[in-house]
């Protein structure tokens, strides 16, 4: 009971049914070019079977003609990168500090090689330039002249090998007391206090009684002792100095940090596993953005 | 044809279930463990309080036995738009949202990381879901020249396939997941869609063994496939053992590989069967009927069928190349990708080709052009899956936006655009209208997406690219040359123009809302289109 009938426009015969009153099928042959291309696909699948591991003989992979495997891929490109490394690396190793200084070509490896180490481990804190995520949000910019535990190369080097507050034997622990928390000072001397050091840098507190807040930061809380008695810092290390622009912890929020306290931390890279050439390299990186001494 | 009350034995049965349903889980959500389940459980109580209401007053049985079931059609394709605008809008404001973190508002619920499966799961189940369901049910009974099987039933899986929507959706914005993309639903919303599923295949299977015609339509093999596989694919990949049998928590049966390997075959064969075979199912039927040809060739829908269902089973591996996965198997899943290349096109040249001796229709009709480049779409990704399966091309585009372009190409091109035609198509098909409110707003909404869709997909293969470029680049020293997070501040402007094109998708899909609203408050037709079932057919 088919009906099978030829379809005037693409002159090609129907299979004979219909659904739906007018849904029906053309009978027309499998493209060639399809067909052609999907044999094409099959042979290459079979071929490429046997060449790479696909098969198995028993619980055994057959390894495939060329003894290919993507672990070893992996291992040979790793092999190649480091050998292509390795003479640099080598001299990086050995050099001291002042020799990388003194060798140009030496200091450009290092620094490339230390831009690599930050941008894989250091930028998500003292972002993509060194120069902190922003003002004031407690990520020392690495670009400016201030230098919480020292400057020069071999400084860089030590804070960040040991790190601060990082569980490391040498760890770097200089805390800013909890002035407010502690009640070691009403809210009304810290208010002085706080407008005592923004006048260091030509600013002021409005209601702030800088006369008593010299005071406190002389004697009653001897601030002095750790940021010198004209706010220069780093009288112990880790100290931020007080009388520039540059605030750490911001300079809004100034109160809140003699209030609370601050305990900023930095992870030791040694523990954290880089070696001690990748340590000097990313010294050397730091000390060419901007400010090292 | 309200006879008031249950009057038949399938209704007797879903009453029983229902009950012993709102006694189970009432007990449950007063002894959950923990908040989300409780309420969760409440949740399917009130359902299926309502649903029993609904069937004690008869409500399933209003439609007349010599018509065809269109009711079921209309929730299904209103519950579709419905979704389907949620689905794109959370998309665009996710994508907003890579570009300018900020937008998350650090709220857990507005979080990415919550709201990128509520956009995946609204896209291709809620929106997808629905109108296949619903497509499903339209084409099986007309091409079968029968009513639908069931009354109580068909109603059964339209509102519980939307209670596990609902349960899905609510479940990822308060933080529940079992961390399977694609397939995040815990395991006692998974069984509920198990329990549904199973009565959504004996619709199907029920209206295909009174059908009137002797031979099965092509459409309908595709949407059995779907029903089949999905449900075996759900089965697989979502074992799991309850911590409690009062709480959300479940862990995986497998661990490790096995289990990265289970979940990608699953993943993998969701795009073949849930966005590739049921969509085709959907473009064999829609696309003769509104072009008014025959389809091209018979023998090339049963070939590239079977080879369709045949390899797609294998190819999962390739989203886990460079990874743990054991090289012999992702060889395996590389080798059946490239293969497949063919038959998936089979149902493009099926597509296409059916226009011949109709193209002129695509100056006048947009719902066509909306058909054809939904077509035109599934071929180019079609094309760049097995390209992007092959390792050496995967190397590059590995964890990049290339495979979210890929992706999206996929979804928006061809699942989008398609389900759009067919909602063009059947909203006056059973609503009894002549056409659509405004053809030129078809036109628009044609239009705004192709843009979007081509904003999107451009901006992500560059973006993916570069993506990928930068993270293999060496200097002239040896050493990497950017780091991460340089990368990412490069996709930056590629994130907007794609939030740009995802805007362009969600304001078309707007245009269609009100489109479809004025075509349903539209005057029916004078010479109404008839709803009878068709006789008996060869």
């Amino acid at each position: 009971m088919e009906n099978k009938e030829i379809d005037h426009i693409s002159g090609t015969e129907t299979t004979g049914h219909a659904w739906d009153g007018d849904l029906k099928e053309l009978n027309t042959p499998l493209p060639k070019w399809w067909l052609s291309v999907l044999w094409v696909t099959i042979f290459w699948g079979i071929g490429y079977s046997i060449v790479y591991p696909h098969w198995f003989r028993g619980n055994e992979v057959i390894k495939g003609v060329f003894d290919w495997s993507s672990r070893g891929d992996v291992e040979n490109a790793l092999d190649a990168a480091r050998a292509r490394l390795a003479p640099q690396l080598a001299k990086l190793e050995k050099a001291s500090l002042a020799e990388i200084k003194k060798d140009p070509d030496l200091s450009r490896f290092a620094v490339k090689a230390g831009e690599a180490v930050y941008g894989d481990n250091c930028v998500a804190c003292h972002g993509t330039g060194a120069n902190g995520v922003r003002p004031g949000s407690g990520y020392p910019n690495l670009t400016d002249s201030d230098w919480l535990y020292g400057g020069k190369l071999e400084d860089i080097v030590e804070t960040i090998r040991v790190g601060i507050r990082s569980g490391h034997d040498e760890e770097k622990t200089n805390t800013m007391a909890a002035y407010g928390d502690d009640e070691t000072l009403t809210p009304e001397q810290i208010k002085n206090v706080a407008g005592y050091v923004l006048s260091l840098s030509g600013e002021t507190l409005p209601g702030a009684d800088i006369k008593a807040g010299r005071q406190i930061y002389m004697e009653e809380a001897a601030c002095n002792a750790c940021h010198g008695d004209k706010g220069e810092g780093g009288a112990t290390p880790g100290a931020p100095r007080l009388n520039d622009r540059i605030w750490l912890f911001g300079k809004d929020r100034i109160i809140d940090t003699i209030t609370h306290g601050r305990r900023g931390v930095m992870p030791s890279w040694e523990k954290r596993g880089l070696t001690p050439a990748q340590i000097k390299a990313v010294a050397v990186y730091v000390y060419t953005r901007g400010g090292g001494q | 044809m309200n006879r008031g009350g249950i009057t038949t034995i399938g209704g007797i049965f879903t009453a029983l279930v229902l009950v012993s349903g709102i006694l189970l889980t009432g007990y449950a959500g007063l002894n959950g463990l923990d908040a989300v389940f409780s309420f969760h459980m409440y949740l399917m109580a009130a359902a299926a309080i309502l649903g029993l209401l609904a069937l004690l007053m008869g409500r399933p049985y209003k439609g007349d036995p010599a018509k065809y079931n269109y009711t079921i059609v209309k929730a299904f394709v209103i519950a579709a738009i419905f979704w389907g605008v949620a689905g794109f809008v959370v998309g665009d404001y996710i994508a907003w949202e890579l570009a300018f973190p900020f937008l998350n508002w650090d709220l857990p619920w507005t979080n990415f990381g919550r709201l990128r499966p509520l956009h995946t799961s609204a896209v291709i189940f809620a929106f997808g879901g629905n109108i296949l369901l619903g497509s499903s049910f339209y084409v099986a009974q007309r091409t079968n020249h029968t009513r639908l099987a069931g009354n109580v039933a068909p109603w059964f899986v339209f509102w519980g396939y939307n209670l596990f929507i609902a349960l899905a959706g609510t479940g990822y914005l308060l933080g529940v997941t079992q961390g399977r993309e694609y397939a995040e639903p815990e395991w006692y919303v998974d069984l509920w869609l198990t329990l549904v599923w199973v009565v959504y295949l004996l619709v199907f299977m029920g209206t295909l063994m009174k059908r009137r015609v002797s031979h099965i339509y092509v459409a309908n093999w595709f949407y059995l496939a779907f029903i089949i596989t999905i449900a075996v694919l759900h089965l697989v990949n979502n074992m799991a053992i309850p911590v409690s049998f009062l709480g959300i928590k479940s862990y995986s049966m497998q661990a490790g590989v096995q289990d990265a390997m289970t979940q990608w075959w699953y993943g993998h064969n969701a795009v073949g069967f849930f966005l590739t075979a049921a969509f085709l199912a959907m473009m064999y039927y829609f696309v003769p009927k509104r072009a008014q040809r025959p389809i091209y060739s018979y023998r090339l829908s049963i070939v590239h069928f079977w080879a369709l269902i045949f390899l797609y089973m294998w190819a999962g591996p390739h989203h886990l190349h460079y990874t743990a996965l054991p090289d012999w198997t992702q060889s395996m899943g590389m080798v059946f990708s490239v293969i497949l290349w063919m038959p998936s096109w089979g149902g493009m040249i099926n597509g296409l080709m059916t226009l011949s001796g109709a193209w002129d229709k695509l100056r006048t009709d947009p719902v066509l052009r909306m058909l054809v480049v939904s077509v035109a779409f599934y071929g180019m990704s079609t094309f760049e899956g097995p390209m992007m399966a092959i390792k050496a091309v995967n190397a590059l585009s590995h964890y990049t936006d290339w495979t979210v372009g890929h992706v999206h190409s996929g979804a928006m091109g061809w699942v989008g655009m398609v389900s759009f035609g067919v909602i063009y198509c059947l909203v006056p098909w059973v609503w009894g209208r002549d056409r659509m409110y405004s053809m030129a707003l078809v036109s628009w909404h044609f239009w705004l997406s192709t843009i979007g869709i081509l904003l999107y997909i451009t901006s992500m293969w560059v973006s993916g690219i570069l993506q990928g470029l930068m993270w293999r680049a060496y200097d002239s020293l040896g050493f990497l040359e950017y780091s991460f997070v340089e990368t990412v501040e490069a996709m930056h402007p590629f994130y907007i123009i794609r939030a740009t094109g995802g805007l362009f998708f969600v304001l078309g899909a707007l245009i269609m809302v009100y489109n479809v609203i004025m075509t349903v408050r539209a005057a029916p037709r004078e010479e109404a289109i008839s709803d009878a079932v068709l006789a008996p057919a060869e």
